[in-house]
């Protein structure tokens, strides 16, 4: 009895609006979609990767030195160390500056003092390359 | 969709019935699009890193294995992870024999510049001349 009634309701509903199903369907679609963001969403990665340039050190206790090389030495109060006086960042960038416009080819040697985290050396690294500092070195710390 | 009455609708009812599914789609569409062309298939290090931030050049393209030292000095050669002890023997296995003239290393922001100099070291006695140390772009 249900059926038969479900049945005609079907068909009164039928004979109102008659159901065209299209040849293709949007909802396979958009679930093959969905699927191959979820993909790209996961697998790939937006970081913009940026690199220093530094040269390997030569191994050895001390390391040997280049002739005529500038050594800058990092402490870890974060002064820094660069021919024979303590200097601020912004000091240490003029002399080197100076030194570059004569040589630009000079080797640096930067020597992180035990305790010094890589951020602070790269921020020194950051900015000798943002004054034209190509060949830079970095030392293994003697000091404390 | 577009307050327009589009003519290529009229005999389809079907296209009544999805329409208002069909901004969700489009929006769908672009996201999958950018995500296609912004992102990168880079193999992340097996390791947790918080690389250091610095406003530097361009990475260089190298066919070495990725390097990745952590905070605590834990060496990943590829997905490979080893101490600072067995380096070289790890990365002769990785490397198979080859030499390479230009490397890259992700390191932790946090970690000890000296454990890294003492891996760099160890780099050049393996025939390594340069490294390239990666860093983000600082945040505005």
């Amino acid at each position: 009895m249900a059926m038969v009634q479900g049945m005609s309701i079907q068909s009164r509903l039928g004979a109102e609006r008659p159901k065209r199903r299209s040849l293709v369907t949007l909802t396979p679609l958009i679930d093959v979609v969905f699927i191959l963001l979820l993909f790209f969403m996961l697998a790939s990665n937006l970081i913009d990767w940026r690199a220093l340039q530094v040269a390997t050190p030569a191994a050895g206790n001390p390391a040997p030195a280049p002739e005529g090389a500038l050594h800058i030495e990092l402490r870890a109060d974060g002064r820094l160390q660069f021919d024979g006086g303590t200097l601020t960042m912004t000091a240490l960038e003029q002399r080197i500056a100076a030194r570059l416009a004569r040589r630009p080819d000079q080797t640096l040697l930067i020597e992180p003092h035990g305790g010094v985290r890589l951020q602070a050396t790269i921020d020194v690294l950051e900015r000798l390359a943002s004054i034209g500092a190509t060949n830079v070195t970095l030392l293994q710390g003697r000091g404390p | 969709m577009n307050g327009f009455p589009n003519p290529l609708a009229q005999p389809s009812r079907q296209l009544d019935e999805d329409e208002p599914i069909l901004p969700l789609i489009n929006v769908v569409f672009l996201l999958l699009i950018f995500f296609m062309i912004a992102g990168t298939f880079q193999s992340m290090p097996p390791l947790d890193i918080e690389p250091a931030a610095a406003n530097a050049g361009e990475a260089k393209e190298t066919a070495a294995p990725p390097i990745a030292m952590d905070a605590r000095g834990t060496i990943a050669i590829g997905e490979r992870v080893t101490g600072l002890d067995g380096f070289e023997d790890a990365w002769r296995q990785q490397t198979r024999g080859n030499t390479y003239d230009r490397v890259r290393v992700h390191a932790d922001g946090a970690l000890e510049a000296n454990r890294l100099v003492e891996l760099m070291e160890k780099l050049r006695a393996l025939g390594v001349q340069n490294v390239q140390l990666l860093t983000v772009q600082r945040a505005e």
